[in-house]
Order: structure tokens, then C-alpha cells, then sequence
């Protein structure tokens, strides 16, 4: 029979557990742009949160149930992505890191944006379902973390298939490998670099869908998400969506108990410390041969 | 056929890289430049595949302007290219390198299956490794796979830019006998290769590029004479 | 010539800087205004350093900031002289500019995002400490009148250290790091010293600077000396006037404190907004900033160099 203490720590790993798929959900929007095009896009954390918005002002208004609306952002936040790539990031000179401040640019404009309507008080979205768990023997599985884990995990594997088994997605790893020799073979590579800019803004458009039914959120909270992104990365590398999933289960069980040990307040530093760790750990670089400019 | 007329390529608005190339390739038949090092024979290839824009001049395709057109656009025309540098996807298996080569047929599964047979049929060393990553074969085979995948998208012309570069010896003779094949299936080529040697031993038809001008060209038989002289200069040129 | 185009223009600056309290004595509302003016400045300015210079995008900047104004409120209030609370908080913020270097070893992005994170994160570390903020129990005798004297003077030697580095060998040695590091690398420059070194300057003048900005105010809440504003701003000054020059951060905090006052000097909303917008309209018609564009256009210079 297990001991109270360690019912907990089985808790509180099933819990962290759950999280880790959406986790993983929220950094491979990060990965893919940053694969296919070398740009990190700051204002990723931005766009989770403003799908988090739309979900619960769309849910709000037109009193639909949140799981359909979820459908919904989905779209609306790859077409949001998509504007916003063609408009602003697209034409930026190549210089320093121009897309880079281009992208902050966004973040400002998407944090003021949200801000104004939506003021700073957090919202929150509750269901019939939310204070509903499915019990596992002594455990409890949050039914809105189950959720989320059941279609992070869906959509993760949906876009393992397509990038590897489907011409479209292979066209995308193509391009993420060696831009130029795909052009020399007929992939339009600006049209896959719109397409993917789009593609992962509409995971973060399910991404902070799923995360408006999990917690309350205010506009500030973009930067972060960008940092669990940016974490996970780090952890996982880019090109492989297994190993993203278990970079966010890392990161979630390393904040779980971080904050279960050291207080709520202090869940991002956690993430923060893995980052400075990973860096000390791993001096030749967080993705290796990606890590440096080409001479 | 291709033609180019007046080619002018300009780097950073100062520099003209080519001056007013104008060159014919004929159809079915292998044409190769040679020329030193830095003579523009790379910019040329890149040109003429898309790659890049050149300030002034034409490049048609069988009576078909294509300069102008993007590089993915060019794929269409009928243009294939194999790149200086390696350039396959070195994650992925030498099978999906190919099927990339194919993207212009992918609607069409069974003629892209069609495709890939027949190219597999003419380089039976990437047959044997269908499932390995194409970065972990070896120069000359990766050199055979960038070649292999330009097939596949069936090309009217194919260009390649230097070819033996970074070979080993014997590997440079393989590419070549590889080169030879094509050429007798009637594949129009054009070649640039600072290994006049072997460039010299494939094709019917020679251009001389120096410091971006077009020194003379011609049929191989014909002009063989002078250019002796010519390559005495530049080995003698690269010694120095 | 060029010097003295540049250095002529900056010298008058100086001189107005210096008159503004004495000439305007009875206006309180000049010598406020010309004090927020050398602020912004002067934070500017030391991005530039990391960010125009050295072409490093620290989005963590307002770090340095707030723990400087933190760090010289709890001095203060541990009775220290307040000038002397403004000098520690300078070296909080030096050392806090080494916890960043094990971010320097990043490409540009990843370290905008990794210093981004680390100035969230400190925030929020502070902001559970102390929620409301410090106060300052000011020094009698060191009034407005030498607060604006001090942060002239960091001004001063911030822009005497830029022109420095802009008029020495180190430039050619940023700017290769700036476009090119591998390569910058591989040609005997070590790109971790400079690096180093310019991140640690740009930090302990903006750590000084936000101790005289907190003492001055003598209040010191978290959530404003912290706030990603003081990243914006400069970031927003330097790309509007150009980057990695002398000229350019300064014209553009004159742009910025002439936007800030038809926007009633307050930062709200929508303020962000639309310098989110102007970064964007910016970083694409005028990727080099206001500086190389009216040159370019005036002058017709030909950007044939990268200097």
C-alpha cells in the first residue's frame, strides 16, 4: 500500500504527465518555423495566447461549446499566421535578425492588441466537464488534462505522418534541409515557407485552444510559453516530434515538482534553470550544426 | 535546345561576373565549359538553373524564354540541375531523396513509380540502398544520388556544375562513366568542370570561359588544337 | 570630416543638456522632460552597444534596469549614500550580466529569446519578494538638481565610451561579429571576449542608470523598472535612428520623447501597439534606421562599406 506521500508524487507525475502533450504541442509551432525557415518567431508565445482569447471570446458570444470552438481558432489563428508572414516577416531584409524584430514587432502588436480587448484580468473558460476528473484508482485524471493530452498527442502524430509519408510534408522536410537544392528539384520553397508559417500557428491555434480549458490566462502570458517552447527545443532538437513529446514531459515534470517544492511563483525560473543547465551541459551547442550562421 | 544570348550576371553592382555570354547547346549532345578558376563557369549554371538573376541577356529553352522564371518554376521547363555542393537531404533516405527529385509528378503515383524504376534501373548502386539516410553514403555516391534525383523529374537538359569536385579519383572516373550512360540515352548535358580531362573526354561540343567572357567554342574535334595551347597557359598560370 | 559632423551636433546636445536645469530653473516641466530625455538616451545608448554594435538582440535589457533601481532602493534604505546605492546597483546589474553569459555561446535568436526568458523570469522572481515596491527615503541634500547633474554625467561618459568604440579598432572587430560571427571566428577574432565585454558595459551603464532613474523617483516598484518597456523602448530608439551608431539612438529617443509626449506621456496599451507598428514599418522600409535613410537620400551615399 502506498504511503500518502507517495500518492502525491504519483499525482503529481500523472498530472505532470498529461501536461507534457500539450507541452510538446506548444513547441513544435516553434520548431517547424524555425526548421523550415531559421526564423525564431518571438511572438509564438503571442499566438498561443491569442487562440486561448479567440476560443473563449468566440465560446463566450456565440455560447458554443469550447471543444467546437477550439475547431474553430484553428483556422482563424493559421490565417492570422499567415497574414501576418506575408505582410511583415516575409519581405524583411535577411540583415542581423531582422525577422527577429520583425517578430517582436508582432509580439507588441498582438500583446496591445489583446490587452485592449480584452483588459488584463484573467479569463478563464469553464465547462460542465471541468471539474470532472476520471479516477485511476488513489488517482485522479483531470478530464481537461486527459483532453488535452488525447488531442496534443493526436496532433502530433498527425503531423509525423504527414511530413514523412505525404509528398506536401516531405516537401516541408526538404525545404527545412536545403532550400536550394529543393527549389533545383521544383518545390516552391517561399510557398512551403507561407504554408509552414501557417501550419504552426494553427497548432498553436489548438495549442492555446486547449490551454484556455486548463487555466486562466491574461494577455502577458505569451513570453512565457515562448520560454517552454524555446526549453524544449533546447531539449529535443528540432527535427523529431517523439522526441519533442518527451522534451515536454521533461519540462513538465521538472516544473511540477519544481513548483511543488519551491512555490508556484517560481515555475518559470525552473524553466529558466533547465535552459542555463542544458547550455552548460551541452557546450557544443543546442542543435548542433544548426546552431551556428553558414560561413 | 538552349540558348543563351548576352548574358550578363552582376555581383553587388560593380562587378560583372559575366560578361555577354552567349552560347548554343545543342540538343542530345553533351557541351561543357571549361575555363580557370573564378572564370564564372558556376554563376553560369546558376543562371541558367534559376538560381540566379542576371542583369541583362536570354536564355531560351527549345524556342522558350526561361530566364525570368524562378528557380522551382524552371523545373517545369524542363531543367535539371546537379549543384557544386552537396546538396542531398541528409536526413532522409536515399528513396525519399528520389521521390523528392519526382515532386513535378507527384499527383501522378504510378508514373512517379514508373520513374523511379527506370532511374534505379540506370544507378543499381542506389538500388542496394533505398532505406539508407542519404547522409551517410559516401561522396561519390551522394554525388550519384544528386544525380539520379535530377532524373527523376525526367528533364530536357540537365546541368551540372562541376561534377568531379571533391571527388576522389576514382570516383571522378565513376560519375563520368555514370555521365557516359546518360549521354547515350540521348539526355541533352551541359557541364562545367575544372577537370578538363575527363570533361573534355565526355563531350561533343567545348566552350572556353575566361574571367566571364566566351574565348571561343565549338566541336570538340575542331577546336582541340587551340585549346592545348589554351590549357597550357592556365596549368601554367595555376603553378605559378 | 564625418567625425566632425557627428561629434558637432552631439557636443551642442551636451551643452543644451547641461544649461536645461540652470537656464530653466523655475520650470519644473523642462528639466523633468530634459531628465527623461537623458535616460532614455543613455539606456538606449548602452543597447546599442550590445545590439547595434555587436549585433547581439538582448531582449532581457530591462533586467539590467531594474535590478540597478532594486538594488540601489535596498541600499538606500540600508542607509547607504544614495549615490553610492546608484553605483551598486550598476554592479548588480554587472553581475547580473554574467548570469547571461553562458547565453552569449547562442546564435542572435536563441539569445533574444534566452535573455527574454531571463528577464521574465527575474521579474517574477522579484515581484514575489516585493509586490508593491520599494520606497526611497530621499538624502536632503541630493535633490533633482544633482540627480539630473549624475545621469548627465553616466550620459556623458556613455556617449564618450560609444564614440570610443566607434572610432577604434574594436569597431571592425563588432562589426565582423555582427554579420558574420563563424567567419569573424575563424579569422583570430574571438568573438566571446568582445562579446563578453560589450554585454557587461551595456549592463552596468544601464544598471546606473536605472538607480539614479529609482532614486530619483524615489519610489521603486517592480513591476515598472522591470517592465519589458525598458527592453521596447531602446530597442525601438536605436532601430528608428540606426543601429550601431553614435547619432542614430540619440535622434531616435528625440523621435521617441516627441511620440511619448503627443501620447500624453503615458504608456498604456495602445501606446505598445503602435510601437509595435513603427518597429514593424521600420524594420521593413528602413531596415538601417532614420539615420542611413536620410543619408542615403540626402547626401547620396552609397552604402558601399559597413561603416
Amino acid at each position: 500500500m502506498l504511503s500518502g506521500a507517495e500518492i502525491t508524487y504519483v499525482q503529481l507525475f500523472l498530472g505532470a504527465l498529461l501536461l507534457g502533450g500539450l507541452y510538446a504541442l506548444v513547441a513544435v509551432g516553434l520548431a517547424l518555423i524555425f526548421g523550415v525557415m531559421r526564423i525564431l518567431n518571438i511572438a509564438h508565445g503571442e499566438f498561443i495566447i491569442l487562440s486561448a482569447y479567440i476560443t473563449y471570446w468566440l465560446s463566450q458570444t456565440y455560447r458554443l461549446d469550447p471543444l467546437l470552438t477550439i475547431i474553430l481558432t484553428i483556422p482563424i489563428a493559421s490565417l492570422v499566421g499567415f497574414v501576418t508572414y506575408s505582410a511583415v516577416i516575409r519581405g524583411v531584409t535577411k540583415s542581423f535578425d531582422a525577422p527577429i524584430v520583425s517578430s517582436f514587432g508582432i509580439l507588441l502588436i498582438l500583446q496591445a492588441g489583446m490587452l485592449i480587448a480584452w483588459s488584463g484580468d484573467p479569463r478563464s473558460i469553464v465547462t460542465p466537464f471541468t471539474a470532472d476528473s476520471l479516477v485511476l484508482g488513489p488517482y485522479l485524471l483531470p478530464l481537461v488534462r486527459l483532453i488535452a493530452f488525447v488531442v496534443s498527442v493526436l496532433a502530433l502524430t498527425s503531423l509525423h505522418v504527414f511530413l514523412n509519408n505525404t509528398h506536401l510534408g516531405r516537401a516541408v522536410k526538404a525545404v527545412s534541409q536545403d532550400s536550394e537544392a529543393a527549389s533545383t528539384l521544383g518545390i516552391p520553397v517561399s510557398r512551403i515557407q507561407s504554408l509552414t508559417f501557417a501550419l504552426s500557428t494553427g497548432l498553436a491555434g489548438l495549442a492555446g485552444g486547449l490551454l484556455s480549458l486548463l487555466l486562466s490566462f491574461t494577455p502577458t502570458l505569451g513570453p512565457e510559453y515562448l520560454l517552454k517552447a524555446f526549453v524544449i527545443l533546447a531539449l529535443s532538437g528540432i527535427g523529431n516530434i517523439p522526441a519533442l513529446l518527451i522534451g515536454g514531459l521533461v519540462l513538465s515534470i521538472g516544473e511540477t515538482y519544481g513548483s511543488f517544492f519551491l512555490g508556484s511563483g517560481l515555475r518559470n525560473v525552473v524553466a529558466y534553470i533547465m535552459l542555463v543547465l542544458i547550455l552548460l551541459l551541452r557546450p557544443a551547442g543546442l542543435f548542433g550544426n544548426l546552431k551556428e550562421r553558414e560561413v | 535546345m538552349l540558348k543563351v544570348e548576352n548574358l550578363t550576371v552582376e555581383y553587388r553592382r560593380d562587378i560583372e561576373i559575366l560578361k555577354n555570354v552567349s552560347l548554343i547547346v545543342p540538343e542530345n549532345k553533351v557541351t561543357a565549359v571549361i575555363g580557370p578558376n573564378g572564370a564564372g563557369k558556376s554563376t553560369l549554371v546558376k543562371a541558367i538553373a534559376g538560381l540566379i538573376k542576371p542583369k541583362k541577356g536570354s536564355i531560351t529553352l527549345d524556342g522558350v524564354r526561361i530566364d525570368g522564371t524562378s528557380a522551382d518554376e524552371r523545373v517545369k521547363q524542363g531543367v535539371g540541375v546537379v549543384l557544386q555542393r552537396r546538396s542531398v537531404f541528409p536526413q532522409m533516405t536515399v528513396k525519399d531523396n528520389l521521390i523528392l527529385g519526382g515532386w513535378r509528378l507527384r499527383g501522378e503515383k504510378k508514373v512517379l513509380e514508373e520513374v523511379l524504376n527506370q532511374v534505379l534501373e540506370m544507378f543499381p548502386d542506389l538500388k542496394q540502398r533505398l532505406d539508407l539516410k542519404a547522409g551517410s553514403l559516401s561522396g561519390g555516391l551522394q554525388r550519384m544520388l544528386e544525380i539520379a534525383r535530377a532524373m527523376m523529374s525526367r528533364p530536357k537538359i540537365l546541368l551540372m556544375d562541376e561534377p568531379s569536385a571533391g571527388l576522389s579519383p576514382l570516383m571522378v572516373k565513376h560519375v563520368y562513366r555514370q555521365i557516359d550512360i546518360l549521354k547515350k540515352n540521348q539526355l541533352t548535358i551541359f557541364l562545367v568542370d575544372q577537370n578538363i580531362r575527363q570533361c573534355m573526354e565526355a563531350a561533343d561540343y567545348v566552350y572556353v570561359l575566361e574571367l566571364g567572357e566566351v574565348k571561343g567554342g565549338g566541336r570538340k574535334e575542331e577546336i582541340s588544337g587551340s585549346l592545348s595551347d589554351l590549357i597550357k597557359v592556365w596549368l601554367y598560370l595555376e603553378q605559378s | 570630416m564625418r567625425a566632425i559632423k557627428t561629434a558637432l551636433p552631439i557636443l551642442l546636445l551636451v551643452v543644451v543638456i547641461l544649461l536645461v536645469p540652470i537656464a530653466a530653473a523655475d520650470n519644473r516641466f523642462a528639466t523633468t522632460l530634459a531628465f527623461i530625455f537623458i535616460i532614455y538616451t543613455t539606456v538606449a545608448l548602452s543597447w546599442n552597444i550590445i545590439g547595434g554594435m555587436a549585433g547581439q538582440l538582448n531582449l532581457g535589457h530591462a533586467a539590467f534596469f531594474g535590478v540597478g533601481a532594486y538594488i540601489m532602493a535596498i541600499s538606500t534604505g540600508s542607509g547607504l549614500h544614495p549615490y553610492l546605492g546608484v553605483l551598486l546597483g550598476g554592479l548588480a546589474a554587472l553581475g547580473l550580466s554574467g548570469a547571461m553569459v553562458p547565453l552569449l555561446r547562442l546564435r542572435g535568436d536563441y539569445f533574444a529569446i534566452g535573455t527574454l526568458s531571463l528577464a521574465e523570469a527575474i521579474k517574477i522572481a522579484i515581484l514575489n519578494i516585493h509586490a508593491y515596491g520599494i520606497r526611497v527615503t530621499p538624502d536632503p541634500s541630493l535633490g533633482r538638481f544633482e540627480n539630473y547633474y549624475l545621469a548627465s554625467a553616466i550620459l556623458i561618459a556613455t556617449v564618450i565610451i560609444t564614440y570610443m568604440i566607434l572610432n577604434s579598432r574594436y569597431k571592425l572587430a563588432f562589426y565582423s561579429i555582427r554579420e558574420n560571427e563563424k567567419l569573424a571566428d575563424v579569422s583570430g577574432i574571438n568573438p566571446a571576449k568582445y562579446k563578453i565585454m560589450v554585454l557587461m558595459i551595456s549592463a552596468v551603464i544601464t544598471g546606473l542608470v536605472g538607480g539614479i532613474y529609482g532614486y530619483n523617483l524615489l519610489y521603486v516598484p517592480a513591476e515598472h523598472v522591470l517592465s519589458i518597456e525598458w527592453t521596447i523602448i531602446p530597442i525601438f530608439m536605436v532601430l528608428i535612428g540606426g543601429r550601431g551608431t553614435l547619432l542614430g539612438p540619440i535622434i531616435g529617443a528625440l523621435i521617441y520623447l516627441a511620440v511619448y509626449y503627443v501620447l500624453q506621456f503615458t504608456i498604456t496599451e495602445t501606446s505598445l501597439l503602435v510601437f509595435g507598428i513603427v518597429l514593424v514599418l521600420a524594420i521593413k522600409f528602413m531596415p538601417n534606421g532614420l539615420v542611413e535613410a536620410v543619408l542615403i537620400k540626402s547626401l547620396g551615399v552609397k552604402r558601399t562599406s559597413i561603416i
